[in-house]
């Protein structure tokens, strides 16, 4: 029986291997204002294997001198930040963090590291506890819980005030207008069918306003160019993961296979890694409608990408291999520039990365 | 508290105490296949005044009800730890799941007999030791490689170890006289244990024994936390368990040379399951319910002055329902329920046409199925024939047995595909000499080669089974020399092993990454393992009334994984398997308060093959004492017992994030009519 557990944490590890984070999921051309002129570092937040010991790490890029400071957040506050954490987002001065397992969220001063406050989500009064994946915008955090919500923080209280019932299992959200886009996996109904539905909720009103159908499985919505996009991943068996785009209609139309994607100005950074093959990268043009494929050869197995939303520096995590240990081992990281052209190789932690930058 | 448990145990015993008769506290000495009693023809050639342990041509190692009382072991994960060679998982806890591998093989790879009959688990492969109650153990034996004795079943042969478990059954029949065992243990973290036994006879060679207990464990003990600077007092929560067991044993003593034993069996086990440690939250609503009944019938007999016939048949039913609740699941919660089903034959004939020379033949005949709640349940079943020819030869000092088992795997599902079927021929041999006369001093040197089938949750478990599985095979060597001093007015006993062996692995079933996002169970892997197992067992009589035992054990295992040299895990030690590990106990028994000193520990440990530093788990070493006394109460006897476990508080891990709990009592009262 315990081996149909661990089995069982394993197809659950499994399916939430795929670390969620929201890059900057807002266009700053909405909130032009808001954007601080310079970006001068990325995060990189690995979420582990804590049942083996290993725990996750917030790693720091610093653009200036090509050095990544590593487990940025024990370093400062002399403790863990939790098991498993999945989601981060940097905004304003302050550092958000969720830990899936701990169901914690952790907010930083993003000078220091210092840990401001620890919200235990079992304690806010609003359910939803499982962090998932982190957007932000006009001074709330807005955090989608696998348990079947999304909540907002509010970044000055630095407290949960309120949540909406979504779901089932939430994955990575987006806004797009005045909306926050939901992508219902149902990823732990997997033995029956994945999910084929998203949430709508309206940023005033922070209620779910409506749902719609979408492909199978749904990862990550995000908006790009004034236009909505959606991964879905299909059953990672015979139905194709892909990108696709949200029409006006909520119809989507598919642009291309996909597994990862991020965003800056009206450019999608997308890689299609299936495993054991050989993954394609590629950059589609919202405004024209250009594919133009992409080559990063020094990365052997990606698992994340970030591209920061004012430098365009490009961030890419990796398995070191394909060998069957190869998610059991640290991974690498790699920086291009904003041309494409490779910066630096770190070593990171273990477990796919989220990947974020300062977004006010 | 003590005056609580006797006055219970008080007005449980007043009731049959009219029946009271003699007082036999401590039962004799185990041996494995002691349910069987019909009087076999006396094998052994060689001198019958050594123990088995020492005289066994394979690795051997027992402990009695006599040991386990006065070596204070507290209950049967405690007594395997004192076994060299075995490598014990432990969640915790009295309702932890504890499961036992042997020489770095997994614990799949070692069957568990249960009074003659090899216990199974289609599902897992993984038999919970902590179900069994050490006060129903009258004998525990640990066979690494074959078993020396050749008349078993087929499937008592075919895993690379086999612990042999033999409880207190039924008296032979040939005494009608009443016995009755009232038992109350009661410990730290809500732990209390009630337990009782009678066995009655006619005389005429019917006889009967029941018994039956209850454990209720809160399970609520306190550990330190450390997280970096941050060290919290924390307790163990959703952790309460509640198990009943109960037993019925009939036995029929046909004629002077054969019998007839029966046995029904029922345990219920619902726990509460805490999880491992996560930082900041305690919030586990994990649930376990374990359900298992069987009834079997074994008849042992001698058919001529040649021919002996040892028949078995066993029905097993076993359920296990799991629920979690949390809003991550389809409707908020999780609920699996499994039910596995089990009908065993099995047949051994030995034939022994001249002194020294014995030949087993045994076929054995097994149908398992599994069945559950989940949508991808295909109902997979499996029909298993195992076939075992074996010869055993003593001739003056040698002993020699050599095995061949043909193993036949039929495997099919009612609603899907099925694994593929398996025929395999497995041999094994081993030999044992004594290379002086009178001198009790033995070499031994054995092999054996054995595999195991894919469990159900390794070929058919969801998306992460797969039925293009092979088994996983082992090859075994070991070589060993034993020595049992001859017994002196001041030393009874002195009795020391030493084996060394490799095993090496093949076709490791692990889950490996399919995909991103899926894991698929896959022979992939070499493993090899070398090692060294070494016991020590002494008794001193001090004097008339005192006397002095020491054992002890001490292992050294390599276990390196050598499935591709360009890998991290390359020659690096497997996970969970200590480099060192020992115990240690001293007894001093007397006329007033008998202490017993004990302690088991190991070396540390990795969480992974890749043994990256933050995966190590620090060693421990677990001290523990007992005190004991024997009263007699006219024709019955009380014996108090006061356990501390753990007793310098040392907090420890045996799984990463489960931790042991610290220092603890234990309280027993037993009274035997």
């Amino acid at each position: 029986m315990k081996k149909s557990l661990l089995y069982l944490s394993l197809a659950a590890f499994a399916a939430i291997g795929f670390t969620s984070c929201s890059d900057d999921d807002e266009p700053q051309k909405n909130d032009p204002g808001q954007v601080l002129p310079y970006s001068m570092r990325a995060y990189i937040l690995n979420q582990g294997e804590y049942w083996n010991l290993i725990e996750g790490e917030l790693c720091v890029i610093d653009y200036a001198t090509s050095e990544m400071a590593r487990d940025v957040f024990v370093n400062a506050n002399g403790r863990s930040m939790g098991a498993t954490p999945q989601c981060g987002v940097a905004y304003g001065s302050k550092i958000y963090l969720g830990m899936y397992q701990s169901k914690t969220i952790e907010i930083l001063d993003a000078k220091t590291f210092k840990s401001l406050k620890q919200i235990k989500l079992s304690e806010t009064g609003f359910p939803g506890t499982q962090p998932r994946s982190m957007v932000a915008k006009n001074g709330k955090v807005y955090i989608s819980m696998y348990d079947g919500y999304v909540s907002r923080l509010d970044t000055l209280s630095m407290a949960i005030d309120g949540s909406v019932k979504v779901g089932p299992n939430p994955e990575l959200i987006g806004i797009h207008g005045n909306n926050l886009y939901v992508p219902n996996s149902d990823g732990m109904n997997y033995q029956i069918a994945y999910g084929t539905t998203a949430s709508v909720v309206s940023l005033d009103s922070f209620t779910e306003t409506s749902t719609f159908t979408v492909p199978m499985n749904p990862k990550q919505f995000f908006s790009a160019g004034g236009e909505l996009f959606l991964i879905c991943l299909g059953n990672y068996i015979d139905v194709e993961n892909a990108l696709y785009k949200v029409e006006a209609d909520n119809t989507c139309t598919k642009i291309a296979n996909a597994t990862y994607a991020s965003v800056k100005d009206d450019t999608i950074y997308y890689i299609d890694a299936p495993w054991g093959g050989t993954s394609s990268y590629a950059k589609y043009d919202v405004k024209t409608g250009k594919i133009t494929p992409l080559t990063f050869e020094e990365v052997p197995a990606p698992n994340a990408i970030g591209v920061d939303p004012i430098t365009g520096t490009i961030i890419i995590g990796s398995y070191k291999d394909t060998g069957y240990e190869a998610t059991s081992l640290p991974e690498y990281v790699y920086q291009y520039d904003n041309n494409g052209k490779f910066v630096k190789k770190y070593d990171c932690g273990i477990g796919a990365p989220c990947i974020f930058f300062n977004t006010k | 508290m003590r005056k609580h448990i006797l006055t219970s145990i008080i007005s449980l015993v007043s009731i049959t105490s009219a029946q009271a008769a003699e007082v036999n506290i401590y039962m004799p000495v185990c041996n494995d296949d002691d349910t069987l009693t019909a009087k076999l023809p006396d094998l052994e050639v060689l001198s019958a005044k050594q123990k088995k342990t020492v005289r066994s041509s394979t690795p051997l190692h027992q402990i009695d009800s006599e040991k386990i009382k006065t070596t204070g072991i507290t209950d049967i994960s405690d007594a395997m730890r004192r076994m060299p060679g075995v490598n014990l998982r432990d969640y915790g806890g009295a309702g932890g799941l504890k499961t036992v591998s042997v020489r770095g093989l997994g614990s799949e790879h070692t069957a568990v007999v249960y009074d003659g009959v090899t216990l199974s688990d289609c599902q897992s492969g993984q038999i919970d030791l902590a179900r069994y109650s050490i006060d129903n153990v009258k004998g525990l034996t640990l066979f690494s490689g074959d078993n020396d004795d050749i008349f078993i079943p087929a499937r008592a042969a075919a895993s690379s170890s086999s612990l042999y478990i033999s409880s207190f059954t039924v008296p032979t029949g040939d005494e009608d006289e009443f016995h009755l065992k009232a038992q109350m243990k009661a410990g730290s973290f809500g732990y209390y244990n009630p337990y009782l036994r009678i066995s009655d006879g006619n005389g005429k060679g019917l006889s009967f024994s029941a018994n039956a207990e209850y454990i209720h464990a809160e399970n609520d003990y306190p550990f330190t936390l450390v997280n970096g600077n941050l060290v919290t007092r924390e307790k163990r929560e959703n952790s309460r368990m509640n198990s009943w067991t109960g037993e019925l044993n009939g036995r029929w003593r046909i004629n002077g040379a054969s019998s007839l034993v029966g046995k029904v069996y029922y345990y219920d086990n619902s726990r509460d399951l805490p999880g491992q440690v996560i930082y900041y939250v305690n919030e586990s609503e994990e649930h376990l319910r374990e359900r298992n009944f069987f009834g079997q019938l074994q008849y042992k007999g001698k058919l001529s002055s040649k021919f002996s016939l040892l028949a078995t048949g066993k029905f097993n039913w076993a359920t296990s329902r799991y629920t979690d609740v949390n809003g991550k699941y389809p409707g908020g919660k999780l609920d699996n329920y499994y039910i596995q089903r089990e009908t065993y034959f099995t047949g051994a004939l030995l034939y022994t046409p001249m002194a020294g020379l014995s030949i087993d033949y045994s076929a054995d005949w097994a149908w398992n199925n599994l069945s559950s709640n989940l949508k991808s349940d295909i109902r997979p079943y499996r029909n298993t024939i195992l076939q075992s020819l074996a010869v055993k030869y003593n001739f003056r000092r040698i002993s020699a047995m050599v095995r061949a088992l043909y193993s036949i795997y039929l495997n099919d599902a009612k609603d899907g595909d099925a694994g593929k079927d398996r025929y395999k021929l497995s041999p094994s041999l081993s030999v044992s000499m004594q290379p002086v006369e009178d001198l009790g001093l033995f070499v031994r040197a054995s092999y054996k080669n054995i595999f195991r089938m894919p469990t159900f949750n390794e070929a058919y478990f969801d998306n992460i089974g797969s039925i293009n599985l092979d088994p996983e095979s082992t090859d075994q060597v070991n070589v060993g020399i034993t020595f049992q001093a001859p017994s002196l007015p001041w030393m009874s006993d002195l009795t020391i092993t030493c084996d060394g062996y490799i095993n090496h692995v093949k076709n490791k079933i692990v889950a490996i990454p399919y995909n991103l996002f899926l894991w698929k169970m896959e022979n992939l892997g070499k493993v090899r393992v070398y090692g060294l197992d070494v016991s020590l067992s002494a008794s001193f009589e001090l004097s008339r009334s005192h006397s002095l035992m020491l054992s002890g054990s001490y292992s050294y295992q390599r276990a390196q994984p050598r499935t591709d040299p360009n890998t991290v895990e390359w020659m690096k030690q497997v996970a969970y398997i200590p480099l060192n590990s020992g115990s240690a106990s001293v007894s001093w028994l007397n006329p007033w308060v008998n202490v017993a000193l004990h302690g088991t520990g190991c070396s540390a440990r990795y969480t992974t093959n890749q043994n990256f530093p933050e995966t190590r788990i620090s060693g421990y070493f677990d001290t523990g004492i007992s005190l004991f006394r024997s009263f007699k109460i006219k024709n019955n006897s009380l014996e108090i017992r006061a356990d501390i476990l753990n007793l310098f508080d040392k907090q420890y891990e045996i799984v990463a994030r489960y931790p042991m709990p610290g220092r603890s009592w234990k309280l027993t009262a037993e009274f035997e009519i």
